[in-house]
């Protein structure tokens, strides 16, 4: 009696055990197929920022559901459980400060949107492009095709550069002059050079800066205008222009130039000719 | 060698194997050429120095079309630019309290090159540069910058074949003069047509802007021409309908960037 007593309530377990596992599986599959129509459907909809976040979203929702339904086969409380849970969790809150802290920052990074998935974001030194934004961190792509992952917590702590925010950007071109040249001159050979360059926006218009008086150089700031898909092309295109009209202008571009000093008496270095026989 | 200058033809063009043709449109220079299963488009632009006589021509760009389709007739069309068109008057026009003016905006047209109902491509006939239009640099619209005579009388247009215009009416419904350094021509939204007495002038639908004291008094119309059907003086054939519907949003977004 006592034998088949223990061979049913084994079966009965053994049952539990079972419809726990097909509910998780049932659940897996119900949250992955769901996520997946959920992208599909928000597709034309939303950004792909929150399309990922919304995906994200159904995904551990309908999974979390299933398990705890899974849990209750198996014989454990939830009301037990959310209590052990809070408990666990303090404990783990000691024990992973820094988890804890970068998931709380997660948080604010979702919720503030300062960038999205596919933003090129310049971060402690960094920059690539956003490749996902999770709750403990953001994982970026460099240009030079590394892959690099930053903690929420530093997302939060440092200045974070959106670089492709707004549709135009500005380069700013320091360029100085000898003092000898025409600012004049130069500064019309400037606007003339951002006139024939294709990339450069007419509006809003290119501007020339006097900077100030510098050691040997009138500096000169040249700020143009491009979308930000031609940025990089207009950065090295503007330059190589500014150098070639100002050769052709005359205009002379200093550098620094470095004077020998040869004592107190200061008298010339004495010049040796060579002759090669 | 069949040979274009500053018109287009109104059919399809039939083109044999090793046969070629050449076409000047505007600043726009591009040679076709048919070969066994393949199409083969160059082109480049020519540009006149400010107070020279001479051309300075751009980098030829080549670009190879395969097709299993051996079709011998290529089409090419005109098509209004893709994108709103900064228009600034030579010198800006001051339109008084209830004054109301027609004016004649022209804009250069883009061609579009098809085989056997495949868009191949499509070139505008100048290259005009960038220009951002709206209040403050996030906000506004990625537009393409010219210069306008802005003429009152459309027989003033000195426009060539490769321009089309845009009759503008502009009544200033305000309580105060307003001025007009700069017009914004909702390209996109517009339909082509086509001079059914010149084939070689082009005129896109017709824009009434009413501009008011206030958002509520402030609307922006687009009249679009029948077929056959006389509009002022002339009559019409529609050629290309607009690439975007009238919607009553793209229509206030319009308004919003019309005059800056």
């Amino acid at each position: 009696m006592d034998y088949l007593y223990l061979l049913a309530s084994e079966e009965h377990i053994l049952g539990n055990v079972v419809r726990a596992l097909l509910l998780a599986l049932t659940g897996w599959l119900a949250a992955r197929l769901s996520a997946r129509l959920a992208n599909r459907m928000s597709d034309s909809l939303i950004s792909t920022h929150h399309r990922a976040l919304l995906c994200k979203a159904v995904f551990w929702s309908i999974l979390l559901l299933f398990m705890a339904s899974a849990l209750y086969q198996l014989g454990f409380k939830l009301g037990l459980l959310l209590g052990t849970a809070g408990i666990v969790s303090v404990a783990l809150g000691f024990a992973a400060q820094t988890s804890a802290s970068n998931l709380i920052s997660g948080l604010f990074v979702l919720s503030e949107e300062n960038f999205q998935i596919g933003d090129i974001i310049t971060v402690a030194g960094t920059t690539g492009e956003v490749l996902s934004i999770d709750l403990l961190s953001v994982k970026l792509r460099t240009f030079d095709n590394l892959f690099v992952r930053i903690p929420n917590e530093t997302m939060i702590k440092s200045e974070v550069r959106t670089l492709t925010k707004f549709p135009i950007r500005r380069f700013d071109l320091n360029v100085g002059i000898a003092y000898r040249s025409d600012i004049n001159l130069a500064r019309q050979v400037l606007m003339d050079v951002a006139r024939r360059n294709p990339l450069c926006l007419d509006e809003p218009e290119p501007m020339v800066v006097l900077q100030g008086f510098n050691n040997s150089s009138i500096d000169i700031l040249f700020a143009v205008w491009s979308t930000k898909e031609s940025f990089l092309a207009l950065r090295n295109s503007m330059q190589e222009n500014v150098k070639k009209a100002f050769d052709e202008a005359g205009i002379e571009i200093p550098f620094p130039h470095v004077t020998f000093y040869t004592g107190a008496d200061c008298s010339p270095l004495p010049i040796r000719l060579m002759d090669k026989d | 060698m069949l040979d274009f200058t500053d018109s287009l033809p109104n059919e399809d063009i039939t083109l044999e194997v090793g046969d070629c043709m050449r076409l000047q449109f505007g600043q726009l220079m591009m040679e076709i050429e048919r070969q066994h299963f393949e199409w083969t488009i160059s082109h480049f632009y020519w540009q006149q120095p400010v107070g020279k006589d001479y051309r300075v021509y751009g980098e030829v760009t080549h670009l190879r079309y395969v097709l299993n389709d051996t079709d011998n007739h290529i089409n090419i069309s005109p098509r209004l630019a893709d994108r709103p068109v900064v228009s600034r008057p030579h010198s800006p026009i001051n339109l008084m309290h209830r004054g109301h003016i027609r004016v004649y905006v022209s804009t250069p047209l883009s061609l579009q090159v098809s085989i056997a109902g495949q868009q191949l491509l499509e070139l505008p006939s100048v290259r005009l540069s960038d220009t951002w239009f709206g209040e403050r640099t996030g906000p506004g619209e990625l537009c393409y910058a010219d210069s306008t005579r802005a003429r009152l009388n459309a027989h003033d247009l000195k426009a060539g074949s490769y321009k089309v215009s845009t009759p503008i009416d502009i009544r200033n419904m305000s309580g105060k003069a307003l001025r007009v350094d700069r017009i914004n021509v909702p390209l996109p939204l517009l339909s082509l047509y086509r001079s059914t007495a010149n084939p070689d002038a082009y005129s896109s639908a017709a824009l009434t802007v009413t501009l008011g004291d206030g958002p509520a008094d402030t609307e922006i119309e687009i009249e679009d021409f029948e077929t056959g059907k006389v509009a002022g003086k002339e009559s019409f054939t529609l050629i290309t309908a607009a690439r975007k519907p009238h919607r009553k949003q793209l229509l206030h977004r319009a308004l919003n960037l019309f005059l800056g």
